[in-house]
């Protein structure tokens, strides 16, 4: 705060000051004191109170403000409504009166000059009883319509608490209308306004006076411009108005059509003339009136003597008098009679038409019954045929086969040269035959209703193969390169019809190739297996393309080679059957593709069946301790002299007790246990593994030889691990087994 | 001049304005007459430049005036409808319509009678009862160089109860020689001029400043509180001090430099300046507004003048709309700063728009106290359904 370049005791002596100065401050501010500066501290304190204040009472000044200028408002407003009506009044174009208390407070000059005559006792303070009863005697009111009025004062005066509002209207002498409406107000006033309403009378008079001409003259028209013969009558029976057709069909003459003319006379000259001739002899006028009178319709035709039929009807009118048409209806009584005949013509044709029907249908039944009897003898004839077939190729085959035997026979025997190139071709022949019976045979059996197929899963692998052995020579001998791709697939089918078509597809290929080669393999299609067969040979055309599955049908340039056609045949028939499609892809010169598809299925358990056939048998050398169990004593020596025939050493039981007493006797676990499933007294191969196994603590290998099906173990053998062998026993099986089951120990 | 709606292009309902620059006292009052010959007022607010003799002007008012109600006081410059002005005679007719008036001279007020003020004042304020729907208010017009100013206040304040009162000090330029008050066609010195008014039109006061405190901080130390002198500051001699604090020679202390390096007391949480008015004597320092010994200062730094003038200035009424004109009384020192910075016009642009009329005081009074360097005003609105149209 000071200077610090000065010196020290200047810096000193200054805060001195500073503090002294301070300190009297500090003591005087306890001073009530009238310094400027005081007051002026404390006017700034006072400031925030006063300020406050001073808002509030400003809040007050308006809001005090507002109320007035509110005021102000709803007087000005007041004014200008009074402004307003008056105004109104003076505008309005009827009378207008207010009536306060019952007393006249207000009205117009239309109201005041509306009657003359009492026009000097309309004043304020009037009475209303007062001024309605000045009103209805007033002489400018017209005297015919002083009912009118009466009843109004009566609305007025004896029903007026219960009303509101009431109307009626006026009518002065000078053929002035007037309306008079009273309305009670809300407020308990009554407002009165006479409003002239002359105009809207004298224009509803004109109008009304206007239609009824009109209508007289539309009536005149439309009579005038019917076809129909029209007459009205007064109740008095004298003629009104009519139609001039109404005097022509009638025939009557014209004075006689005069207004006035009496219906009966009208009548008569119709009947003197005799004019209309009616069916039952005279008409009957006094009955017609009665029928009118009592409100009913009378209606009669006759006929006019030219011939012209007439409808005449008398009806009656609001004013008791009638009217009376006629009516031509010559052409429609003629288009009815024309009707009728066509109707009857029309019934003769169809009953005629009916009868041939019938005769149809009797002729139809008897076909029907002819086909289902031809139906019959065709369906008996394939069946002999079939049976026939069936018997004849099989009676045949047995003395070619004997033929054969005796040809080999002679074929040994024949030295002459020349006559063994004879007998070698006897022998060919005799063998066409063969394999053509064998075939025919198959082809009746497929086509007997009772072909019977073996649907089992097996490896396609294993069929191809048989093909593949079955023609390889074949193929070789004609020198065409025969490849077939192997395949592990799985499939649903009778695996001897499968084979028996996947060759005859291939031998046909083979047949039709001159060159080249033949190739299979399979395709997986989504679910299903195509088996497909390819070649290089002449192709089929696309006409002969369905024929070649027919028996006997043979491409054209088949040559020399054996053969019937009856392969494809074979094909198409059993994989119909067996419902496995059949397609072929062919372009003549090109070659061509036949395919079978044949449904996938799951694998099965391929070991057991597979390794037997993949492992070369080998004598003797079964170097194995092998116990049995089984509870057929004859089986069991059997099976004992089998494997000990192959070198193994058995040990033989007939229970599982014995068994598990055999194998702690010698000590040692037997390298292979083979037990029968069905034992004695409930007991079985299965617990016979186990319990040896438990007494052993180890995992001895096992089969389980079952007569029951094989599948009924699988998931047993999952759980306990064993293999199964079918009764009965092939001992080519059972020794694969063995070895199969026991390699593994031994590596 | 930008098309802003000024108390030129769109007049203003409640008052009429003249202005002359003449310098003959009796050719201004005559152009004065002439510009307000179609005005009704119910009194003239008189506000005169320094270069005019206040002898000359009485004399010619009372010759072509001789039936007007006039009030005012001298200048240090005036805020005409073009904005800060320092040679016009501006007048300003307030329209019978809207306004009533009551005035009381109290004289002398060195020293001021207290107990008299007071009385005075209530007598006048039941006399002169608001009518209903009006507002009342109150000007107050006092010798700037009376240094009574304060004293007064808190008197009227006591008088007047809940009256607003807002005023300014009359000036003489930058002499500090003669600050006189007009009443009935009569300069006063030693004198303040009360006018109670009573208007059907919606007002707000205003008061702004545009100083903030620093930390710079000093206690005087030797005073005359009676004659607002200071002559020892922290123990120094009050010039030399206040000059070493605001970094200036000693030589060259002026009222530019006073205006712009202003002294603030805190009452509360409040600063209020304490303006120097000039050197007395040898090293002495004389202020607009009450001192003490023992007074803790600060020295104040300035805001942006113009910026706190705009938003200081923006009030409007109920509806939002703009004020039918401000009185204003803005402080000298104000004006000096705003001019040595180049802002004279900038300022003016701001009073223009918000249609501000007054003058440049020696010291400005709103809510009960007389303050320094700030800005004091009067808004009106006018009444609803009066909007122009």
């Amino acid at each position: 705060m000071i200077d610090p370049d000065e010196p020290y005791e200047a810096q000193i002596a200054k805060q001195a000051k500073i503090i002294e100065a301070l300190i009297n401050r500090a003591e005087r501010a306890h001073e009530v004191g009238g310094s400027a500066y005081s007051l002026f501290e404390s006017a700034i304190a006072l400031q925030a109170k006063v300020w406050e204040k001073t808002k509030d009472l400003e809040e007050a000044l308006d809001t005090l403000g507002r109320a007035s200028s509110e005021l102000e408002i709803a007087y000005e407003t007041q004014e200008r409504i009074q402004r307003n009506l008056a105004d109104a009044m003076v505008a309005m174009e009827g009378g207008f009166a207010l009536f306060s208390e019952d007393r006249l407070q207000v009205c117009n000059a239309q109201f005041r000059e509306l009657l003359p005559d009492i026009e000097p006792l309309i004043k304020p303070g009037l009475e209303f009883d007062d001024y309605l009863a000045a009103v209805n005697t007033s002489k400018y009111l017209n005297p015919d319509e002083n009912g009118v009025l009466g009843r109004a004062q009566l609305l007025m005066t004896g029903q007026r608490p219960g009303r509101r509002f009431s109307s009626f209207v006026m009518v002065l002498r000078n053929d002035r209308w007037f309306q008079f409406s009273c309305r009670l107000t809300s407020s308990g006033n009554i407002a009165v306004l006479q409003t002239e309403v002359t105009d809207i009378v004298r224009e509803n008079r004109r109008e009304k006076n206007r239609l009824i001409d009109q209508q007289a003259h539309f009536l005149h028209a439309a009579f005038d411009h019917m076809s129909l013969g029209i007459c009205t009558f007064s109740s008095t029976s004298e003629l009104l108005i009519r139609n001039e057709r109404f005097g022509e069909l009638l025939g009557v003459p014209l004075p006689l059509l005069k207004k006035g003319t009496r219906f009966q006379r009208i009548v008569e000259h119709v009947e003197r003339h005799e004019i209309l001739d009616r069916k039952g002899g005279r008409s009957d006028f006094a009955g017609w009136f009665r029928a009118v009178r009592r409100g009913e319709t009378v209606q009669e035709r006759f006929r006019r003597r030219d011939g012209m039929s007439l409808d005449i009807r008398i009806h009656s009118l609001p004013d008791d008098g009638f009217i009376v048409s006629v009516m031509d209806v010559t052409a429609e009584t003629q288009a009815a009679a024309l009707l009728e005949q066509r109707v009857q013509e029309r019934t003769v044709e169809l009953t005629e038409a009916n009868r041939l029907l019938q005769i149809h249908a009797d002729e139809q039944r008897k076909i029907e019954a002819a086909l289902r009897q031809a139906k019959e003898a065709a369906e008996a004839a394939h069946t002999s045929k079939t049976r026939f077939l069936a018997a004849a190729s099989h009676d045949l085959l047995q003395p070619i086969n004997a033929a054969k035997l005796y040809l080999s026979m002679l074929t040994e025997r024949v030295g002459e040269p020349g006559a063994g190139e004879v007998v070698s071709r006897l022998n060919r022949s005799f063998t066409s035959i063969e394999s053509l019976l064998q075939a025919l045979l198959d082809i009746s059996r497929l086509d007997s209703s009772g072909a019977e197929f073996n649907i089992t899963s097996f490896e396609l692998g294993s069929v191809l193969q048989g093909v593949a052995e079955d023609l390889a020579p074949l193929a070789t001998e004609k020198g065409i390169d025969l490849r077939i791709v192997p395949s592990t697939r799985w499939v649903t089918s009778d695996q001897r019809y499968l084979m028996r078509c996947i060759q005859n597809l291939v031998v046909n290929a083979i047949q039709y190739t001159e060159h080249g080669r033949v190739l299979v393999g399979c395709r997986l299609r989504r679910n299903r297996v195509r088996i497909e067969v390819w070649d290089t040979g002449i192709g089929i055309s696309q006409e002969d393309q369905a024929r070649i599955f027919n028996e006997f049908t043979r491409a054209g340039r088949a040559g020399k080679s054996t053969g019937m056609g009856l392969g494809l045949s074979i094909v198409e028939r059993a994989c119909r059957h067996l419902d496995h499609p059949v397609r072929l892809v062919s372009e003549p010169g090109q070659g061509s593709v036949f395919s079978i598809d044949v449904p996938l299925s799951v694998p099965g358990r391929a070991s057991v069946r597979e390794n037997p056939t993949m492992e070369p048998i080998a004598d003797g050398g079964l170097d194995l301790i092998v116990m049995v169990v089984e509870n057929d004593a004859d089986e069991l020596d059997a099976m004992t002299q089998i494997l000990e025939s192959w070198g193994a050493s058995v040990l033989a039981a007939s229970s599982t007790a014995e068994a598990a007493a055999l194998m702690q006797d010698i000590g040692t676990a037997p390298d292979i246990l083979l037990a029968d499933y069905q034992l004695d007294d409930g007991d079985n191969g299965i617990e016979t593994i186990r319990t040896l196994r438990a007494l052993a603590g180890a995992e001895i290998p096992a089969v389980i030889i079952s007569a029951n099906r094989q599948r009924d173990f699988v998931r047993l053998g999952d759980e306990v691990s064993f293999a199964v062998l079918a009764k009965p026993v092939q001992p080519v099986r059972l020794r694969a087994l063995i070895d199969w089951k026991t390699r593994a120990r031994v590596a | 001049m930008t098309g802003v709606d000024d108390l030129d292009r769109m007049p203003a309902e409640a008052v009429q304005l003249a202005a002359s620059r003449a310098e003959d006292a009796a050719v201004a009052v005559a152009e004065i007459r002439r510009q307000l010959a179609s005005a009704k007022p119910s009194f003239i607010l008189l506000f005169v430049p320094h270069r005019l003799q206040s002898d000359d002007l009485a004399g010619a008012l009372r010759r072509s005036l001789p039936d007007a109600v006039i009030f005012g006081c001298t200048t240090a410059g005036q805020i005409t409808s073009r904005g800060y002005e320092d040679h016009a005679l501006l007048a300003i007719a307030f329209a019978r319509h809207h306004f009533r008036v009551a005035s009381i001279l109290f004289k002398p007020i060195s020293p001021v009678s207290i107990a008299d003020v007071v009385s005075k004042t209530e007598r006048l304020v039941s006399q002169f009862p608001a009518t209903p729907g009006r507002k009342r208010l109150a000007l107050i017009f006092a010798d700037g160089l009376s240094k009574q100013e304060d004293i007064l206040m808190s008197a009227l304040e006591a008088g007047l109860k809940d009256i607003p009162v807002f005023g300014g000090s009359a000036g003489d330029g930058l002499r500090f020689e003669r600050t006189q008050v007009l009443r009935n066609g009569e300069f006063h010195n030693n004198a303040a001029l009360l006018l109670l008014l009573e208007t059907d039109l919606s007002f707000t006061g205003l008061g702004f400043d545009h100083f903030q405190p620093t930390e710079q901080r000093m206690v005087v130390t030797r005073a005359v509180p009676e004659e607002r002198l200071v002559l020892e500051i922290n123990g120094s001699p009050a010039a030399q001090e206040y000059a070493r604090l605001v970094k200036v020679p000693v030589a060259e202390l002026s009222p530019t430099i006073f205006a712009e390096n202003p002294v603030l007391v805190r009452n509360g949480n409040l600063y209020h300046v304490r303006a120097i008015q000039q050197i007395h004597g040898e090293h002495g320092l004389t202020f607009l507004s009450a001192i003490d010994d023992g007074l803790l200062l600060r020295l104040g730094r300035g805001k942006e003048i113009i910026r706190t003038l705009e938003t200081g200035l923006a009030v409007s009424g109920e509806r939002g709309e703009a004020p039918d004109f401000i009185l204003g009384f803005d402080c000298y020192l104000r004006k000096l700063e705003i001019a040595r910075k180049g802002l004279a016009g900038e300022a003016s642009e701001q009073f223009r728009r918000r249609r501000v009329v007054g003058f440049s005081t020696y010291g400005e009074q709103h809510l009960g106290v007389h303050v320094n360097q700030t800005f004091v005003g009067v808004a009106f609105f006018r009444r609803k359904g009066d909007a122009p149209l």
